[in-house]
């Protein structure tokens, strides 16, 4: 029953940055505000869909393969915009290339919707790179230092989210994916509570981060 | 172990190591850009004193030149002059000899009040006697006597305060550049100056009905020109504030006041003078 609260809660814990986005959406002319505004509507769009398929008892797993590709793709968009140092900027591009590559070696999981794994690649490397792209973008707002107030910062919010997020799930993910090769139920139920959980502090990171949105990208955003 | 506590110790690990991250970079960042901050004061104090010293050695220079002048040369002229009209006396009364003579007696003369402008100029006398604005006043109405502008003063306040020196010569010399420029540049026919002093507040205002400016295009010129960077320079020594409301065929107005003041209310009462 708790699981099953918890799993709903962080579904529709992502209304919370949508409804704040649809009040922010005079701010969307800027490229940062508009790859955050697809991430969160990447969120929405995967959790109502997954929540629909839960319900009906169809398979879902495929949806969460192909919604993590494409937060993939826009994380690394996200950080190609807001890295100034131009071998960061690589690593974000390549690194996704990489990765999306590399999850079409499981094509299985993509493109059979009854399946019922992760994809075997794209989610490890994804945590991979998310963490060394925000771990960058730390080190590139202590060097450049034009940011007066990290509280006031949407993409300190976005990074701190994402940080907690995939730091937090990556480990689990690997230790049941490699450990129990997804067999032991109870484990993954445990993943998902864990990743559950970490999505609503996520979703709550968003919001933040969608609340300081400025109506145009600063200097201090790159 | 269980897995499932391993799977809760793994992630809290992960997790604490997440938060250990992002504390430290507020932590980090925030020091920094105090660090940034307190070196950027010190730049600032360090320029402003800086600012300070060369505008004191330029003052003393001008005190210099101005008591060689009144001392030496004015002293040399007076004789010359003494000399001539014994000289004169001398001649007897051939009328070629006259006209010359007075020629000269009026050359000298000349030469004696411009001597004594010049170094009337350079260090203002009447600033030191009787205080900021009766040398204001007197700077007035010697601009008034040379150029076809109108300049009218009024004072309101203690008229008997005394500032500090240095900030009553600051004040002194952000008038002179301020009335130099409506002179100059602004092709107006009325300049007034209003000076608001203690015990209610400090502010002075000079305004012109001329042809105005750009403020912002002036300010965003490499050498702004109409002696604003040095205006802000000795204004910034005494911590003063410039406010300037003009633009295109509107003429100038320029309020400066002293925002520090208030805090010296006591040493109005009691000695009767202000640190800038």
């Amino acid at each position: 029953m708790m699981e099953k609260i918890v799993a709903v809660a962080a579904d529709f814990w992502i209304i919370l940055p949508s409804i704040i986005l649809f009040q922010r959406r005079a701010y969307l002319q800027s490229p940062l505000n508009k790859i955050i505004a697809i991430y969160v509507l990447l969120f929405l769009i995967r959790n109502i869909l997954s929540y629909i398929t839960m319900e009906l008892n169809i398979y879902n797993m495929y949806i969460y393969n192909w919604a993590n590709i494409f937060s993939g793709i826009t994380i690394s968009m996200l950080y190609y915009h807001l890295f100034t140092n131009k071998y960061f900027k690589i690593i974000a591009l390549v690194g996704m290339i990489a990765a999306v590559g590399a999850s079409f070696l499981d094509y299985e999981t993509l493109f059979n919707v009854n399946t019922t794994n992760f994809n075997r690649f794209f989610y490890n490397i994804l945590g991979g790179l998310v963490i060394a792209c925000i771990l960058f973008y730390f080190y590139e707002l202590l060097q450049n230092l034009n940011v007066p107030k990290l509280t006031e910062f949407t993409p300190f919010w976005f990074s701190t989210g994402a940080l907690l997020y995939y730091s937090g799930t990556v480990f689990s993910y690997l230790y049941v994916n490699y450990t129990f090769n997804n067999s032991d139920l109870g484990i993954v139920r445990s993943y998902w509570m864990i990743d559950a959980f970490l999505f609503i502090v996520f979703s709550s990171f968003l919001s933040m981060a969608v609340w300081y949105m400025k109506p145009r990208d600063l200097k201090s955003d790159f | 172990m269980a897995p499932f506590y391993t799977i809760v110790i793994g992630t809290s690990i992960m997790l604490f190591m997440a938060m250990f991250i992002v504390v430290f970079v507020m932590y980090y960042q925030r020091k920094q850009i105090e660090q940034q901050i307190r070196v950027k004061d010190m730049e600032a104090e360090f320029q402003r004193k800086l600012l300070e010293v060369s505008m004191a050695s330029t003052e003393a220079e001008r005190r210099r030149i101005a008591q060689d002048l009144h001392d030496d040369i004015g002293a040399l002229l007076s004789v010359t002059k003494l000399t001539f009209n014994a000289l004169h006396s001398q001649l007897g009364s051939k009328e070629q000899a006259e006209r010359l003579a007075q020629q000269v007696r009026e050359a000298i003369d000349e030469t004696i009040s411009h001597v004594r402008r010049i170094s009337r100029e350079l260090v203002p006398t009447t600033l030191e006697r009787f205080g900021l604005a009766a040398a204001i006043q007197e700077f007035a109405a010697k601009s008034n006597l040379q150029h076809g502008l109108k300049i009218t003063f009024d004072c309101h306040g203690d008229e008997d305060l005394r500032f500090e020196p240095r900030a009553e010569l600051m004040l002194y010399r952000v008038v002179q550049e301020l009335i130099n420029n409506a002179l100059k540049h602004s092709k107006g026919r009325n300049v007034h100056i209003q000076i608001e002093l203690p015990p209610r507040k400090f502010c002075l205002v000079v305004e012109d009905d001329g042809q105005g400016f750009d403020f912002a295009d002036v300010r965003l010129r490499p050498s702004p020109g109409l002696g604003l960077d040095s205006i802000e320079g000795r204004l910034r020594i005494i911590n003063g504030k410039m406010d300037y409301q003009t633009s295109l065929n509107k003429g100038c107005r320029v309020i400066i006041t002293l925002p520090n003041f208030m805090s010296m209310d006591s040493k109005v009462a009691s000695g009767k003078s202000i640190i800038g």
